[in-house]
């Protein structure tokens, strides 16, 4: 009899682990292939050439992403160089107003970090917000605003939010023939506007490679204070939304950490209803 | 009745995991969890010997299995609507060294399963309030270890390792939040008594005295027992919050009553001590203030207990604690957590309290020091993606107790996580963490979260 009790919750429990898992498994997205190891851009060294068209500035750039409100689901697939990635979901709300651009960051994968939320208000005048509900201490911390928190290097320079006219002085520093062999794109150097550009996002410098069509940035190069190149970004797919054309796929490569990532959004809607409750800590401390 | 329950819970979830029930509910994307194999070293014979406990522990094996086996938690969390959520974590759990602790043990002994967290999340009630009902963590202060207002939910002292919800005691609860931009009024209503799960093994003789353990004396669930907490919380400024508390309960921690005291004149047969759990009432104020890299922490509290005249040696006597102290993002790969904590009894005699306690079983007894220091360090160092490293220490600096915290952690392939390191414990007899030295692990979890 003892053993008959002790086998049955046994089995009922390998029977839930099997369950369990198989009912766990991510569902399979048309838009979001299941990771592969990501293939890092072929490097390349842009030619100068002459631009065809002469170069809009920069705020330009910014206008081409009309969008107000922003909702996205998204794959991040993270690999340290030579590995297999791993591999996060998170929905993503953003909001574009005058005061600036709020962030609502929730993953939704692996199931270790479910529940794991950010949110951010980066304000116009660099009064920034920043807060973490960590759901394994079971609280929202407010992030110091140091340019060395993971946080902002890995996710706020995602090409999510709009390029912050308010950090970066942008010039235009000619063009190169695209890396896809198809047009040109502008080059814009951004220096910090003050030092506290450089303090909120550990940047000296950026490179920016822009569509000349579609005016849409294609790539992006990172320079630390000391204006050493330290990471890349590439956009490999783009798609319009009511006027706007916005990555959907792009990859990034950390040379600094040995560490590279690509991102597929998936569900993206723009200009959508969204709740502003969504961007308050009180939002976050009751997920 | 265990075992009912443990057939019912596995039932229950059967039913919400048929085919019919995942379609439904869209199982897929509100199921989650995780498999744990786990094996917990009992260290404290070979930490005695090397001399890093006080005491000696060579009546143990070198070293023992405290807990070995598997663990499965499954995790239902999803949103019923945009303001109505649920989050539910069961485990299921076979200890193979429960299994064989005792000749009686049978196999039945090593299967649990606990209920682990579950409420319903309602938000933005008539937009003011939300409200939160059911068993859940409630974080009150700043500190993540040894603030002065982490008074709610209690503490497994037993199962300390690398991850809070292992240690961490879940309460039932409801909260009532009211959000008057920028205050927010916190109410908390817990209507069951929840202690700190702590290890007590006395020996069998105190001096001439046979001891005698009584079971707990546990707050009985009625209605005047009902704890009520609330907390206001506000702006400090545009980088800081600050915010006030009460509290109306029972002291996690037990004290211990002890009948049958012997005096000059009659030395009773039986020592009979009863863990019991007093009421208290706590007011406190925390803050916090971002400067730079650098958050700045600070907790106070005042602990009014039943000892309202500090002669009563089976109470804690009236005392007030602060805290203060910082979270230090370095690096974007090593953070450092700094405190430094001051309690102090109140009405307080140690020296009266010294020979109240004294017996011949215990001639040389330990009593609280009146004024008490403890200082906390924790550094976290990630020096890769997929590996941290973590050390924590905190000091009870006159009676020189301590205890470490230190693990690695790597995640081998995605979800596959490994956790090792120790939990030690040091230190004179009676004083906090010297009590805890037999509880000393080197504890491995194996975790693969899906």
């Amino acid at each position: 009899m003892q053993r008959r009790l002790f086998s049955i919750p046994l089995a009922l429990m390998f029977f839930a682990i099997t369950f369990g898992v198989v009912y766990a498994q991510e569902p399979v997205h048309a838009e979001a292939p299941a990771p592969t190891a990501i293939q890092e851009p072929a490097p390349s060294v842009p030619e100068q050439v002459a631009a065809p068209v002469k170069a809009p500035p920069f705020s330009d750039i910014v206008k081409q992403l009309s969008w107000k409100t922003f909702h996205t689901n998204l794959y991040l697939d993270v690999a340290r160089k030579g590995k297999s990635p791993s591999r996060k979901m998170m929905e993503v709300y953003l909001r574009h107003s005058k005061t600036g651009q709020d962030m609502f960051m929730v993953f939704k994968k692996p199931s270790n970090m479910k529940g794991m939320t950010f949110l951010a208000h980066n304000n116009v005048d660099l009064d920034d917000d920043w807060y973490m509900y960590v759901r394994t201490i079971r609280r929202v911390k407010r992030v110091p605003s140091a340019a060395d928190n993971f946080m902002l290097r890995d996710f706020l320079s995602l090409y999510l939010l709009k390029p912050r006219l308010e950090l970066w002085d942008y010039t235009v520093d000619g063009s190169v023939p695209a890396e896809d062999g198809k047009g040109v794109w502008h080059k814009y150097v951004g220096m910090p506007k003050t030092d506290e550009t450089t303090g909120l996002t550990g940047y000296g410098k950026l490179m920016q490679y822009v569509d000349v069509e579609k005016k849409v940035i294609m790539k992006t190069e990172f320079y630390d204070k000391d204006l050493k190149l330290i990471r890349t970004q590439m956009v490999k797919k783009l798609e319009q939304r009511n006027g706007s054309w916005l990555p959907v796929e792009f990859f990034t490569d950390d040379i600094e950490e040995g560490v590279t990532a690509g991102v597929t959004l998936f569900d993206l809607e723009t200009d959508i209803e969204v709740s502003p409750k969504i961007f308050t800590v009180r939002y976050i401390k009751n997920m | 009745m265990h075992r009912f329950r443990l057939i019912a819970a596995i039932g229950l979830f059967l039913v919400a995991t048929t085919p019919a029930a995942a379609h439904a509910f869209e199982l897929g994307n509100i199921l989650s969890g995780y498999v744990m194999a786990f094996d917990y070293l009992d260290i404290s014979r070979p930490l005695g010997e090397i001399g890093f406990a006080e005491g000696s522990y060579n009546d143990k094996p070198w070293v023992s299995h405290d807990r070995a086996g598997l663990r499965l938690q499954l995790r239902l969390a999803g949103d019923i609507t945009n303001d109505v959520s649920f989050d539910t974590s069961i485990n299921f759990q076979y200890d193979v060294a429960e299994a064989v602790r005792q000749p009686t043990s049978s196999a039945t002994d090593g299967m649990s399963f606990f209920f682990k967290e579950g409420f319903i999340s309602v938000r933005n009630i008539l937009d003011y309030f939300d409200l939160k009902v059911g068993r859940q963590y409630v974080f009150w202060g700043k500190f993540e270890w040894g603030g002065a207002l982490d008074i709610v939910s209690g503490w497994n002292y037993a199962a300390m390792s690398a991850e809070k919800e292992n240690f961490r005691l879940a309460v039932d609860a409801v909260r009532l939040w009211m959000n008057f931009d920028p205050v927010t009024i916190e109410l908390l209503v817990i209507p069951v008594f929840t202690p700190n799960k702590m290890p007590l093994e006395l020996p069998e003789k105190a001096g001439p005295s046979t001891v005698v353990q009584n079971d707990a004396a546990l707050p009985s669930t009625s209605f005047v027992n009902t704890e009520v907490g609330a907390k206001v919380a506000f702006p400090l400024g545009s980088d800081g919050e600050m915010a006030l508390y009460y509290f109306r309960g029972f002291d996690r921690t037990f004290s211990m009553v002890v009948e049958g005291k012997p005096d000059d004149a009659y030395i009773p047969e039986d020592l009979v001590f009863t863990p019991t759990y007093n009421s208290l009432q706590v007011a406190g104020i925390d803050a916090e203030y971002i400067a730079g890299p650098v958050m700045l922490l600070f907790e106070g509290a005042y602990f009014h207990t039943e000892d309202e005249d500090g002669e009563d040696i089976f109470v804690k006597n009236k005392h007030m604690k602060l805290a203060t102290g910082f979270e230090w993002e370095a690096t974007s790969k090593l953070s450092v957590t700094g405190l430094y904590s001051y309690t102090r009894l109140l009405q307080y005699d140690r020296n009266r309290e010294w020979h109240m306690v004294k017996n011949p079983g215990t001639p040389d007894p330990y009593v609280a020091r009146t004024n008490q220091h403890k200082a906390m360090y924790r550094l976290r160092y990630y020096p890769i993606q997929e590996l941290s490293l973590q050390l924590m220490q905190i000091f009870n600096i006159p009676d020189g107790d301590f205890m470490t915290l230190g693990f690695v952690s790597w995640e081998i392939v995605s979800g596959l996580k490994l956790y090792t390191g120790l939990v030690a414990f040091r230190g004179p007899n009676g004083t906090t963490f010297g009590r805890l030295e037999e509880q000393s692990r080197w504890f491995t979890e194996l975790k693969y979260s899906f």
